[in-house]
């Protein structure tokens, strides 16, 4: 065994990884060759030296603590699980959630609605005559609107209802009418404002149509009552559609269904009528007519349309009259 | 005594205490071999905090069929070799034989008498001078062999190789650290 073997081998001979016989021959060879054995002495040394641990210092006592604190700061620590009791609360589990269950009655709430008219002996025929029973109701509470009506006896309900119906006049507390019904017109447009007739009794009754305003510069209480006074007789109201500020379109037809008429009032108390409000789209085969009236010192635009000619709807422009009064 | 394994699962379920035992259990060995590899207090200190902040973020991943130890071992080399790799402060090899190539022709160097060095402490403060300028390969190896006392299988689960490669890899880094050894000393003039 040369030196070059020796220095092959002497980390294990020094570890002690060695066989019996190799160890007697490497120790004989230590014992003749000064170079090898110092080559030994020095993987001794390096030994001790690399399993020497007394110079490395010792972390700080605080060093688990700063892991823990920076483990929390960093909102990175593993949640506990929730205790078994907690588990068995109705209120974590899905069937027995607040939410669930507040859905399931509305979905039942729905569902009930959508089944009723499918009911066994709840067929079409009886909900037609459950219909004919509440039209003869609203027939006989109607009847009761014929009856003259006095501020301070009014419903408050009735006069905030822009589209409601009312087939008798209102008067107020002298006896002056702020509401009136279809047919009680007025001679000239000038005495709109301040009718003699609305002490007089109030006629027979006619189809009418009473159109309140909320007047948005007053208070909330004060309306103002704006509608159309001497139709023709050959026309019958189809609907009314107020927008809830100061427009408001009456739409009628003639008796045999030809023709309609399309009257659409836009009212500015104080101030002319904004632009944008007057520009009404024209419709294919329509004839259109546009009249600003005063009314006091209320301005209204009225734009006469519909199927029938120019000359007929200028007749009609000029017999239509407009009643407005304001009320609290 | 609860096992390394226990704790790891009662940390899982939320228990801090258990993590700042196994904290207790490993903070000195992972941060001698950080301080072995950077060789500087305060560094070796922030890079094993930064150990164990990932050991506990990483903890769903440890296999608990297998022992905890090798594994945080394992952690603490990969992120030393990261942190001193940012800094450009170390030397990466594997474990070829390029390192011993370059000095094979130092290997029959006459070591001189080691006893009168080694009288002054020079010879210790080469040695662990030496040891800083290897390789980390080598310095993790030997840092597990000599300064943990680890048994070849669990080198081998700390640097993910095998077992029967560890003596081979041992011997090589203790090559390298000789003849870096010889280069100090010849540069030096040093003739042992």
């Amino acid at each position: 065994m040369n030196c070059q073997d020796i220095n092959q081998v002497i980390y294990d001979y020094c570890d002690g990884k060695i066989s019996s016989d190799l160890y007697l021959e490497i120790s004989q060879h230590l014992n003749e060759c000064e170079s090898c054995y110092n080559n030994y002495r020095l993987t001794l040394i390096e030994n001790e030296v690399l399993k020497d641990t007394e110079d490395i210092p010792s972390l700080s006592p605080a060093f688990t603590q700063l892991v823990i604190s920076s483990l929390i700061s960093n909102k990175c620590l593993y949640s506990k699980p929730a205790p078994l009791v907690i588990r068995k609360d109705k209120s974590y589990t899905f069937f027995g959630a607040a939410w669930f269950r507040s859905l399931a009655v509305v979905a039942a709430v729905i569902a009930l609605c959508l089944y009723i008219p499918r009911w066994p002996g709840t067929d079409i025929k009886n909900v037609a005559n459950n219909y004919d029973s509440a039209k003869q109701q609203e027939t006989q509470s109607s009847a009761s609107l014929n009856e003259p009506i006095r501020v301070g006896q009014v419903d408050p309900e009735v006069i905030s209802q822009p589209t409601q119906q009312i087939k008798s006049p209102i008067y107020n507390s002298d006896n002056k009418i702020i509401r009136e019904p279809f047919g009680e017109g007025f001679a000239s447009r000038s005495s709109i404002s301040s009718s003699p007739t609305s002490k007089v009794i109030p006629p027979p009754l006619q189809d009418a149509e009473v159109v309140m305003f909320a007047d948005n510069t007053k208070s909330n209480t004060s309306v103002t009552v704006v509608s159309p006074q001497n139709i023709p007789d050959r026309f019958k109201l189809l609907k009314t559609d107020n927008d809830g500020q100061n427009k408001i379109a009456y739409n009628y037809t003639t008796l045999d269904g030809r023709d309609n008429l399309d009257i659409v009032v836009i009212t500015a108390k104080g101030s002319t009528v904004a632009s944008d409000n007057l520009e009404i789209p024209p419709q294919l085969d329509t004839t259109s007519l546009v009249r600003h009236i005063e009314i006091g010192n209320i301005k209204i635009t009225v734009t006469f349309s519909g199927t029938l000619s120019t000359e007929d709807l200028n007749i009609l422009a000029d017999t239509i009259q407009f009643k407005a009064e304001d009320t609290k | 005594m609860l096992t390394d394994e226990v704790l790891t699962a009662q940390t899982l379920r939320g228990e801090v205490s258990a993590f700042e035992e196994l904290i207790n259990r490993y903070k000195n060995s992972v941060f001698t071999i950080i301080y072995r590899m950077t060789g500087q207090y305060q560094e070796a200190e922030d890079i094993t905090q930064e150990v164990f902040l990932t050991v506990y973020q990483k903890l769903y991943q440890f296999d608990s069929s297998k022992k905890f130890g090798p594994w945080i071992h394992r952690i603490a080399i990969n992120t030393c070799i990261s942190s001193l790799r940012k800094k450009n402060k170390i030397i990466l090899l594997n474990y070829d034989d390029t390192y011993i190539n370059q000095h094979e022709s130092e290997s029959q160097h006459n070591y001189g008498n080691p006893e009168a060095a080694l009288e002054s402490n020079e010879l210790k403060s080469d040695i662990k001078s030496a040891l800083m300028e290897l390789p980390a390969s080598y310095q993790s190896v030997l840092v597990l062999r000599y300064q943990l006392d680890l048994n070849n299988q669990e080198i081998a689960e700390a640097l993910g190789v095998n077992k029967e490669n560890i003596e081979v890899k041992i011997h090589r880094a203790r090559k390298a650290l000789r003849r870096v050894l010889c280069k100090r000393w010849e540069e030096r003039g040093d003739c042992r």
